[in-house]
């Protein structure tokens, strides 16, 4: 795989990922209108004491017709990004993605905007000037992040005597605001189930880093990811993780291909 | 080589062990999206559970939002209510911080942004009108009980 084809396809699934993200807020609009939970009349307050200038910069931003705008923004360029190479339409993306995550104090969706923001700044690093060091620096930075995302959360859990118990799954499947279906919370509070997922799941973040070092792993790791995702997003809803964490998965294919031939 | 890399594998693993600490920079709070921490369901613990009741009738949780047959690929609903429960994680948060000793209405609680965009979410869920009231409990435990809000109340404000 070259550069530039890894370049193209995370392209292509990042203009999912960010098409999704920007069509999900467009379709509640509501909520960031002037009589909306997230008004910008209340999340203003946050920066009573910021200079004038920088309060009426966000004003004009994060008010309910800057708020629109941003997200044209990111609405055309997520939808432009396997079309139009320019870097300019890469770098929009990554502004607006941002813009919307700061106006909600920090991020919307967790986890997938952060790596729907590192796959766009890879894809900008790399048309900034392809065919150079910064191009492989934007893919080795994604590739780098997808495999801390999943390594890092798998050592973090081990710390946690419920997951290495194996007991952690039936805890999180009852939590309200996932709203798991009934008959899968079921399956997954069976004692041999849970342990056995819990276990799969620890053993499959923790050894992930595996995936650089050997070009069989990669495929297969791959390919668990693609599945644990999907049902991620089946079972606890979290539909953006499964496009964002796929759109890095190009990056890491291609330093794998690179380093091992 | 191998041995950076090694270095750097040990560092990741000491860094991703220590105890999460609530940021205290607004700035770094706010950009937190690009300093990931790739921890996810660490500590699988009880979530804050937001109730609301209108006209002193029964509490009624506000969860999730229901699943339809696209839900996999593309939820707006489902990721509005999952933003919802995390304002209301992070009014636990910021309050946690506080001291224990305050009434639920101390000025200190009442004048958080959290605290305001709970009171928005919660009366999304009431009909127009009623006087409401809602409350976070965390382990079955009341958190944080609002005083009662809306009807004469709301007119007059």
């Amino acid at each position: 795989m070259t550069a530039g084809l890894a370049v193209l396809w995370m392209a292509r699934l990042a203009a999912v990922a960010t098409t999704v993200a920007a069509l999900e807020l467009v379709a509640v609009h509501r909520a960031v209108g002037d009589e909306g939970v997230f008004r910008w009349a209340t999340l203003r307050r946050d920066y009573a004491a910021a200079p004038a200038p920088v309060r009426a910069l966000l004003d004009a931003l994060f008010g309910a017709r800057g708020t629109r705008l941003v997200l044209g923004v990111q609405l055309a360029s997520g939808l432009a990004l396997p079309w139009l190479d320019h870097p300019a339409v890469a770098w929009l993306a990554v502004a607006s993605t941002l813009a919307i995550a700061v106006r909600f104090r920090g991020s919307y969706n967790g986890g997938s905007d952060a790596m729907l923001l590192v796959v766009l700044i890879a894809i900008a690093l790399a048309r900034t000037q392809p065919g150079s060091p910064l191009e492989l620096a934007g893919l080795a930075y994604a590739a780098v992040q997808l495999v801390l995302s999943y390594f890092i959360s798998g050592v973090a859990k081990l710390a946690d005597a419920q997951w290495r118990r194996g007991t952690a799954l039936p805890l999180l499947v009852r939590l309200p605001q996932y709203a798991v279906p009934a008959r899968l919370a079921a399956l997954l509070s069976r004692p041999l189930v849970a342990r056995g997922a819990g276990i799969g799941m620890l053993a499959f973040e923790c050894v992930f880093p595996l995936a650089l070092v050997q070009p069989t792993a990669c495929f297969v790791l791959l390919g668990v990811g693609v599945a644990f995702h999907l049902v991620n997003a089946l079972a606890f809803g979290l539909n953006r993780f499964l496009w964002t964490w796929l759109a890095a998965y190009p990056a890491l294919l291609f330093w794998v291909a690179r380093t091992h031939g | 080589m191998s041995t950076a890399a090694l270095v750097a594998l040990a560092l990741v693993i000491a860094v991703s062990l220590r105890a999460r600490r609530p940021v205290q920079s607004m700035l770094i709070s706010r950009l937190r999206v690009l300093l990931p921490a790739w921890r996810f369901f660490d500590r699988p613990t009880s979530a804050p559970v937001l109730a609301v009741r209108a006209g002193g009738g029964p509490w009624i949780g506000i969860g999730a939002a229901a699943r339809g047959p696209l839900s996999w690929a593309i939820a707006p609903a489902g990721n509005l209510a999952l933003a919802y429960h995390g304002v209301v994680e992070q009014l636990v948060a910021e309050v946690s911080e506080l001291d224990a000793a305050l009434a639920h209405d101390a000025p200190v609680i009442v004048a958080l942004v959290s605290y305001e965009l709970v009171t928005r979410i919660a009366r999304e869920h009431v009909p127009a009108g009623a006087a409401w009231q809602w409350r976070i409990q965390v382990d079955d435990e009341d958190f944080l009980v609002s005083p009662e809000l809306g009807g004469v109340t709301e007119r007059a404000a």
